[in-house]
């Protein structure tokens, strides 16, 4: 080593040191515990609790259905995210971006409100489904809004934006001279398709595989709420938690890891096998206009897509007016009221859950921000080895559901932990937003990474031959050009904080019960009209921060 | 003395060397030019008088002093980078005040310097715009104040006019002639193109394969070359034996094999009193007839001037060749 990089290397060896002091006591060492508490019966390792595990029937249930629900959201999401990606790619026609928006916006609403909004709609006593049976004059309500269906439909609802929005992207670079010289010589449709259009969209095709596989194991406020007894392993680590069995919780939480690690490597080996070869100016696709049967048919999903996302967040708002009476006894409630609103904004009880989120949602995005940003600096320019291992720490959540991060926070803080000070966090206010912190940190890392390979690194040459140390380069020149692809990931960072439930319900308590639990909990004591307020307010909140991400980042997210 | 003085400098990347002990030494105010192929080391060259690369082995001095194990910040030196490297969340102008900003100097000598080095570079009007909203000659200029801006003790140009179109990089190319000329800085320029580095430069060091292979005037490096090398990557030439130079009337004695350049020889029709040759193919080129002429069973090169005539030998006629002895 160079004496004269000694200055330098001092400073980079503490900021290794002091994230590799957090990734190691908040990821690494409370999944061994985990793993170690799996083990452990009565201060002796054996795999006795693992035999039981296996062995028993309703667990591997739940398993077959964790499984099941998992293929069947990567079936269902991809066809509609896909379909949705090809309709607003190669054809053109009126409120096209207004459309975009809509189509991208079930990503800015938390699940767990999805969820209540679904069953309010769609339910047992729904609207939807009330009005359908009086329209028909039936005994029965006509749907039944329970059980894997109904989960499966919130999810292809919920998480069809990542196979949308990925594919939406990588549709532009496909090119339209590969396509016209394809038919130039012959080639038909099918043929064009395979040869030139998936090639260009399989990464995105794969890696929206990877999300969606992982959001359908590890989806929680569906399965809970609308399951209807359709157990799934995140349920069953709920459950088994609240029932104080934390050595069945890990086994649980040990079989979920192994799961969602092994498609992901499954997934991610055909991903590299197929690296894709991109056009280098591609000429952006002809669109072609609406007509014939074709049309109709692309206009009638287009439509079906937009009520879909809409009717909720309508149903919602207008729900959110109405007095919890008048919603439950009425099929089409009338009784108009500001009660509900009136309540969460001056009953210092009901506000707390929406300052709590607040200000929980923020010091997430600040602690992801500080492990993050240098952590991709460092991986970005640092040296080969230890880029690597540092990537790997701070990807590692990636693959965790949140009832994996949940628990493994149990195993390590219900007692003083050397990496909290001494200090036990469970029951404290910090634990969820180190919690939602971890959970969101490889989002903040990748967006973070993309923004510092995109820029010059001569920048930082330039400004060293300028005179300028370390931290003047930092804060002048790298910052604030990778400023806009930080702050959408902290936008990013900080909806999906604002209204997590999986985390919350594991780790939350008297001090910083979130708004999730409050509109789930609002709902279970029927102040319903109550719990939807909350529901708008939220979405309201996130909707803002949406728009944040339009002006500061417009390129990743404009049509 | 000399003002920058490169010392046995090697440099390799993991198994491949780059640099092969180079020796380089540059007086104060000079412009020296770093002329070869890609991948011949000039820009490591550049590198590691910037102190952007460490070389593996050999020290680097400035005016006497060993600034080898001195960090980049510290060196004190002007950058223009390939691709110009501004800083895309500054104007102009706040991208020419870095370096002044960083030196902590006074609010109006650092207006005035900016001034006037945007004044020099002809950017004055544009002195608020983001460097986004600039043409590449402009973003090139504001590079090249920028750099110059802090008085850094070496300007050091790596491929600066490479993103230009033709027309504009002759037109920077002389800015940057006078530019220099008028602080009288010393400077190295990277190019791999030969007519810019002969028509800006005080010397050329001519390099291949990690080595400098010559290291002289620009007229020294084209009349008088000291290596097969820098023949032929500078000006066009043939290759003849000594007895052939002799029959063309050459005299000059070579330190490599003896050679002639087109524009040196003359040709005309067959008269009887030079060496005989025919005429393989002829270009117009405008300001000249570029011939290939068969002589002694070799092609050889020759340029005609146009001046206006219509009479002149074609294809399969018997010509003349003769040197033009000066």
């Amino acid at each position: 080593m160079s004496r004269r990089l000694n200055g330098k290397n001092a400073l980079r060896t503490a900021v290794y040191l002091v994230l590799l002091f957090f990734l190691i006591g908040y990821i690494v060492l409370p999944l061994f515990n985990t793993i170690g508490e799996s083990l452990l019966i009565d201060g002796k390792y054996t795999f006795k609790e693992y035999v039981d595990y296996f062995t028993n029937e309703n667990q591997m249930v739940a398993l077959k259905n964790t499984v099941v629900l998992g293929i069947l959201s990567v079936v269902s999401c991809g066809i509609v995210g896909t379909l949705l990606a090809y309709c607003l790619t190669f054809y053109r026609f009126r409120g096209q971006k207004i459309i975009h928006i809509i189509l991208l916006s079930p990503l800015m609403i938390p699940g767990v409100i999805t969820v209540i909004t679904f069953n309010q709609i769609y339910g047992e006593s729904g609207i939807v489904n009330k009005a359908i049976q009086l329209l028909l004059n039936l005994k029965e309500v006509p749907i039944n809004f329970q059980g894997l269906p109904a989960i499966l439909f919130v999810i292809a609802y919920t998480q069809y934006v990542y196979f949308y929005m990925n594919i939406h992207i990588a549709m532009k670079y496909i090119d339209q001279s590969q396509i016209d010289a394809a038919r130039s010589m012959g080639a038909g449709d099918l043929r064009i398709f395979r040869q030139i259009i998936w090639p260009v969209i399989r990464p995105a095709f794969l890696s929206s595989m990877i999300i969606s596989f992982a959001s359908g194991i590890s989806s929680f406020s569906a399965p809970n709420l609308i399951g209807g007894g359709y157990k799934v392993l995140s349920t069953q680590i709920v459950k088994a938690k609240s029932l104080y069995n934390m050595s069945l919780a890990s086994v649980q939480v040990v079989v979920l890891l192994v799961l969602s690690v092994t498609v992901m490597m499954l997934i991610r080996y055909y991903e590299n096998k197929y690296r894709s070869h991109m056009a280098v100016r591609p000429v952006p696709v002809k669109k072609r206009e609406l007509t014939g049967i074709k049309g109709a048919f692309i206009w009638l999903i287009l439509t079906i897509q937009v009520v879909l996302v809409v009717l909720p967040v309508i149903a919602m708002v207008y729900l959110s007016f109405m007095t919890t009476t008048s919603i439950m006894r009425e099929i089409f409630p009338t009784a108009f009221t500001f009660e509900n609103y009136t309540e969460i904004f001056t009953d210092r009880r009901a506000v707390k859950p929406m300052i709590n989120s607040l200000k929980m949602a923020l010091i997430a995005v600040g602690l992801s921000f500080i492990v993050a940003v240098p952590g991709s600096y460092l991986v970005a320019r640092g040296k080969e080895k230890m880029r690597n291992v540092l990537r790997l720490l701070i990807m590692l959540p990636w693959c965790m559901p949140g009832s994996v991060i949940g628990i493994n926070m149990i195993n390590s803080f219900n007692k003083g932990n050397l990496f909290a000070f001494g200090a036990s966090l469970i029951g404290g206010f910090m634990i969820l937003p180190i919690g939602y912190a971890i959970y969101s940190l490889p989002l903040m890392f990748t967006s973070s990474e993309v923004a510092l390979n995109s820029i010059d690194p001569n920048l930082e040459a330039a400004s060293r031959s300028l005179g300028a140390g370390t931290l003047r380069t930092m804060f002048r020149v790298v910052l604030p050009n990778i400023a806009p692809g930080i702050l959408s990931g902290g936008v990013l960072v900080f909806i999906r904080s604002m209204g997590e439930y999986t985390l919350s319900a594991l780790l939350y308590g008297v001090h910083n019960r979130p708004i999730s639990i409050s509109v789930v909990t609002n709902m279970q004591e029927y102040f319903i009209g109550l719990s939807f307020a909350y529901g708008v307010v939220t979405i309201l909140i996130c909707y803002i921060a949406l728009f944040i991400i339009f002006k500061v980042d417009e390129k990743r997210f404009s049509l | 003395m000399d003002y920058l003085r490169l010392e046995n400098i090697c440099h390799s990347y993991g198994e491949s060397r780059v640099l092969g002990n180079v020796n380089l030494g540059i007086e104060k105010g000079e412009f020296i030019t770093l002329l070869g192929p890609s991948g011949c080391g000039k820009t490591t060259i550049l590198k590691i008088i910037s102190g952007l690369i460490e070389p593996t082995s050999g020290r680097v001095f400035l005016d006497g002093k060993d600034i080898t194990d001195l960090r980049t910040e510290k060196r004190n030196m002007g950058i223009v980078f390939q691709n110009y490297a501004l800083f895309p969340n500054m104007t102009v102008e706040q991208n020419v005040r870095y370096g002044l900003d960083v030196k902590k100097t006074g609010k109006n000598e650092a207006k005035e310097k900016v001034e006037y080095f945007l004044e020099m570079t002809d950017l004055l009007e544009y002195r608020g715009r983001h460097v986004d909203e600039l043409s590449g000659g402009q973003q090139q200029r504001v590079a090249i104040a920028r750099a110059l801006s802090w008085d850094p003790s070496v300007l050091l140009l790596d491929e600066p006019l490479s993103n230009l179109d033709a027309a504009l990089r002759m037109k920077l190319r002389d800015e940057i002639r006078v530019i220099q000329q008028k602080t009288g800085i010393t400077t190295v320029f990277v190019t791999h193109d030969q007519h810019e580095a002969i028509s800006v430069s005080d010397r050329i060091a001519v390099m291949n394969g990690g080595s400098i292979l010559q290291f002289d005037t620009p007229k020294e490096i084209y009349n008088n070359p000291k290596d097969s090398f820098v023949r032929s990557f500078v000006g066009a030439s043939t290759v003849v034996t000594e007895e052939e130079y002799r029959m063309l009337g050459g005299k000059k004695a070579f330190s490599v094999s003896p050679f002639v350049r087109p524009e040196q020889l003359e040709i005309s029709d067959w008269k009887g009193t030079g060496v005989k040759g025919e005429v393989l193919d002829v270009v117009f080129t405008g300001a000249f007839y570029e011939y290939t002429v068969l002589f002694n069973g070799k092609e050889i090169s020759v340029n005609r001037l146009n001046l206006g005539g219509y009479d002149m030998p074609e294809k399969g006629d018997t010509v003349e060749l003769r040197l033009r002895n000066e």
